[in-house]
């Protein structure tokens, strides 16, 4: 069933390429019924997943590179779930949001990087998840530099070189970790759970502050951190719509993915030795990120450094190590993926509708369009937080776990002030964009655009108010995760 | 069958030279002859791991030999078949240029073979008085005779430096066997040895483009047919990287070894800075020049570590390598026959006017600059898996931080292909089916190669086994 969430929108994303189709109807087509299907499997896969046994599921693994130790292994579990679940619905998302595209092209990226972003969070051996992970960058290049704003290509390259910088050094820390846990192991291996089972034997080598780091660079760079966040408010704002739902969405949560996937379990000692640095980095981007959304001018931009704000929370949630901390993280990137991913929606057809994206030209949209209106007003009240929707369960939980570590509790009593910040330009926004007298006619969302919208509306409540749907499988994935940090602690 | 192959591809290009002025009206037919020769050596070849012997002491045969034969004749192979791309042949003739190239293949194999210095270097010059010809073949283009006068001339220096540093290890070891000089160097090393050592590779370093003596290969490749700068990116690099292991592992000590320390630090010199000027390129063929030189620093550092693993690296690189850099010569050379010449100027808006076209050369700069999934990235990641595997942890680094660089620069061709817009008048391009089909046929063997390496990796593994 992986190989089929992976593989089948590669394949078709070649067969859309191959497709003699001018115009793109065959290919956009295509593209969401392939998204549809890849949702409904993924569904079945979360729905059947034993939350109360915890473990992989589907799980696969085929020799591949005996060479060097690497085997084609992946499987699914229910830290990766509901972010193989999220990958396939923000394609159809983007797929609905791209409707008027002519250019097949565009529609075999979307499929691309939908196929490498699952085999991102099911790879469990390094060197598939290194080849994944760097497989997602082409797709978003082009994506950003063919189809993005004005300023695409300098966008498309800023945020090529940061990736690339942070996943070299990951590649080298890879093979760095492969070949120096091999006496414990007896041979070289890349296989995550191998070296999960020697953790401990890691944690004593000299060098595992190096490990530690040059797997933190790149996930921090991807996450974004704080200041390494610099690529961001220019790839997000100069991507086209789908590119930033994918952006926002997907790639960013295969940062906070990581640090929990590879950092926490592989080097707990070094997560706890260096917690305090990454909280404060953790508070900046809370903080800093937030008082940066109060300055933008452009709503794209604006919705891009807010990001900034609630990618902050994740990283928080983590350094605390704590069950509710790390719970809150993995909630607020789905919770996030959501709520930005409708974000980035609605500006993107309210940008299409109007031609700018300056917050300034823009008036009353709640008067002129209200469907259009309305969705925004939801999706901009969930990225500050708003009790009932999915983001305030995630930052709420993430701070909480905060408070409950010892090393992380100093920095929550300023992370709130975040919050208010951010709730500050949120609401200052939704005063400046939606509210007042429309100064011309909007067309509002016909019926593919609310399609678009639809499940995500749907998704910002649902998990705003039953947990239960996101709960069990975090802990599933989260708590054999833990237990295994304390022992290796100890 | 060892010896087989010499003599064939020995008469054949003899043949071939003297018949060619009867055949200058029909390319395709002294293509096909040549292909033929190349294709008939290359299954001797498969046939020929079975050996074992020294052949005349001066030739070992053996898996690894056999390989290179494998490996060369598909070059020439490939080669055969791309200079039918061009499809009035050459001004100067067709036939020379397949005997020139039967000649090369054959120097390079006799170098991969050789157990004997003096063998080893007759077949250097072999190979390399027959690229010289081959990079100054077309006297009428620009630059032609400049690059291979510069070439030679280079290429000389290297020669001599190579032949005195091979007598100052001789005055030492008394012996120009590889296993007398192994022997010899085992007890003691003089200055007297290192300094020969030391010459013999700076004279190997000018004909595998190191830096510092790379200067010679931006200008040959800028002066010559894209075919025959493809050829001469791979056929007797190829020949030379495995040269040298045999070199390295029967005569200068191996693993650990001070030879292998340079080597490693002569590799990863052009890797840092190979990768540094390819960012100023404007003209494509220079700018694969650098690639060159780049990939060769690569393979370096793998053959430094001199263990398995890296030897392994080595030859699959060198067939990742073969694959990738022909491809992207050949969409050169059918470009520049249809008139289009090869810089990043004349190259804009490419992916608009052709699209398959476009995706061809996309397969192959993505494999070239390391990108998963193909032959390229395994190639790579071999070689740092090796060196990981000899704890060579700052030259892990600095090397992988140099891909990043890699990457910057090759997307700069992809940005031309794709982004900039073609100029006003530029028509849909025109791309001929020969070269299409092989073109096509190389992409998938890049793709597969990334994909599904295990067999090659296997084969090439039996075959190297022997060295250490």
């Amino acid at each position: 069933m992986t190989l089929i969430l992976i593989f089948l929108p590669i394949v078709a994303a070649a067969f859309v390429g191959l497709l003699d189709d001018p115009r793109a109807e065959a290919a956009k087509r295509t593209a969401l019924g392939v998204a549809l299907f890849t949702l409904i499997a993924s569904l079945g896969v979360y729905v059947a997943y034993p939350v109360s046994f915890g473990g992989f599921v589907s799980e696969f693994k085929l020799a591949w590179l005996p060479l060097v130790g690497s085997s084609f292994h992946v499987g699914l579990d229910g830290l990766s779930l509901p972010f193989i679940a999220l990958t396939p619905l923000l394609t159809a998302v983007s797929v609905l949001a791209s409707w008027r595209k002519t250019e097949k092209g565009f529609f075999a990226l979307m499929l691309l990087l939908q196929g490498a972003l699952v085999g991102v969070f099911a790879a469990l051996d390094l060197i598939v998840f290194f080849v994944f992970f760097e497989l997602v960058l082409v797709p978003m290049y082009f994506m950003i530099a063919l189809w993005g704003y004005e300023q695409r290509r300098y966008a498309a390259v800023k945020f090529l070189i940061y990736s690339l910088v942070g996943s070299v050094f990951m590649l080298a820390a890879m093979l760095a970790t492969a070949y120096l846990a091999a006496p414990a192991l007896g041979r070289v291996s890349f296989d995550y759970l191998d070296l999960v089972s020697v953790a401990g034997y890691l944690a004593l080598l000299p060098a595992a502050g190096w490990l530690f780091w040059g797997f933190a660079l790149a996930f921090l760079i991807k996450l974004p951190a704080v200041p390494l966040h610099t690529w961001l408010p220019h790839a997000h704002t100069q991507a086209p719509t789908a590119g930033s739902i994918f952006l926002a969405g997907l790639l960013l949560k295969m940062g906070g993915y990581g640090l929990i996937r590879f950092n926490l379990a592989l080097f707990p000692g070094e997560l706890e030795r260096f917690a305090n640095l990454l909280a404060v980095v953790a508070l900046v981007s809370i903080v800093y990120g937030a008082y940066v959304t109060l300055a933008q001018r452009d709503l794209k931009r604006l919705i891009a450094n807010s990001s900034v704000n609630h990618m902050g929370y994740v990283l928080l949630g983590i350094a605390s190590m704590t069950a509710v901390g790390l719970h809150g993280a993995v909630y607020q990137m789905v919770a996030h993926g959501v709520i930005t991913g409708l974000m980035f929606l609605m500006v993107g057809l309210l940008a299409d509708r109007t031609h700018t994206r300056e917050i300034a030209a823009m008036k009353g949209v709640y008067n002129a369009a209200p469907i259009l209106g309305g969705v925004l007003w939801l999706a901009l009240l969930g990225g500050l937080g708003l009790p009932g929707l999915a983001g305030f369960l995630g930052e709420f939980q993430s701070l909480w776990g905060g408070f409950l570590a010892d090393v992380t509790r100093p920095y929550v009593w300023v992370a709130v002030f975040g919050i208010v910040i951010l709730a500050g330009a949120m609401l200052w926004t939704i005063q400046r964009v939606l509210l007042g007298k429309a100064e011309g006619a909007l067309d509002d969302l016909n019926p593919v655009e609310v399609a678009a919208a639809a499940p995500l509306v749907f998704l910002a409540v649902l998990l705003g108010l039953v947990p239960a749907a996101l709960t069990p499988w975090i802990d599933a994935g989260v708590q054999p995760l833990l237990t295994l940090v304390q022992e290796v602690l100890k | 069958m060892t010896l087989a192959v010499i003599v064939l591809l020995a008469f054949g290009g003899l043949v071939l030279a003297l018949l060619a002025p009867n055949f200058d009206d029909r390319p395709a037919a002294i293509g096909a002859i040549s292909g033929t020769v190349f294709g008939a050596t290359l299954i001797l070849g498969l046939l020929a791991a079975q050996e074992s012997g020294v052949l005349y002491g001066a030739v070992t045969l053996g898996p690894l030999t056999a390989a290179s034969i494998v490996l060369l004749s598909l070059v020439g192979l490939l080669v055969a078949a791309g200079a039918t791309i061009r499809g009035g042949g050459f001004a100067l003739g067709s036939g020379e240029v397949h005997a020139l190239v039967m000649w090369g293949v054959l120097g390079g194999i006799l170098l991969v073979g050789s157990a004997h210095l003096l063998i080893f270097y007759l077949a250097l010059e072999l190979s390399a008085y027959a690229t010289y010809v081959l990079v100054g073949y077309d006297r009428e283009r620009r630059f032609g005779t400049e690059a291979a006068a510069k070439y030679m001339m280079l290429g000389s220096v290297g020669s001599a430096l190579l032949l005195f540093g091979m007598a100052l290890v001789y005055a030492e070891t008394g012996s120009l066997g590889y296993g007398g000089i192994a022997a010899g160097l085992a007890y003691q090393t003089s200055g007297l040895a290192l300094g020969g050592l030391a010459l013999m590779l700076v004279g190997l370093g000018f004909k595998l483009a190191w830096v510092p003596f790379h200067a010679w290969a931006p200008d040959a490749y800028q002066g010559s047919f894209p075919l025959m700068a493809g050829f001469l990116s791979t056929a007797p690099k190829t020949a030379l990287a495995l040269g040298l292991a045999v070199l390295l592992a029967r005569a200068f000590g191996g693993e650990g070894s001070v030879v292998a320390g340079w080597i490693g630090g002569l590799a990863l010199v052009s890797v840092v800075l190979g990768s540094l000027w390819a960012l100023l390129q404007t003209d494509l063929k220079r700018l694969l020049a650098y690639s060159t030189i780049v990939h060769m620093g690569f393979l370096g550092l793998a053959l430094s570590t001199a263990s398995l693993t890296g030897f392994t690296a080595v030859g699959y690189y060198l067939v990742a390598y073969i694959v990738t850099s022909l491809g992207l010569f050949f969409v050169l050379e059918a470009l520049e026959a249809g008139g289009l010449p090869s810089t990043l100027e004349a190259w804009k808006g490419l992916g608009r006017r052709n699209a398959l076209v476009g995706v061809l050369v996309a397969v192959f700069v993505l494999s070239l600059a390391g990108v998963p999934l193909l032959a390229g990235f395994l190639a790579k990641l071999y070689v740092f898996a090796a060196l990981a595997q000899a704890g060579a942890w700052a030259a892990l680094v600095v090397a992988v931080v140099m891909v990043v660089f890699g990457y910057y620069f090759y997307f700069r061709v992809l940005a031309a292909v794709f982004l900039d817009a073609p100029a006003e008048e530029a028509p849909a391009l025109d791309f001929s089916p020969t070269a299409l089909s092989l073109v096509v046929l190389l992409a998938l063997a890049v793709v597969v190669l990334g994909v599904w390496p295990q067999p090659v990796l296997d084969w090439l593994k039996t075959a190297i086994a022997g060295l250490v």
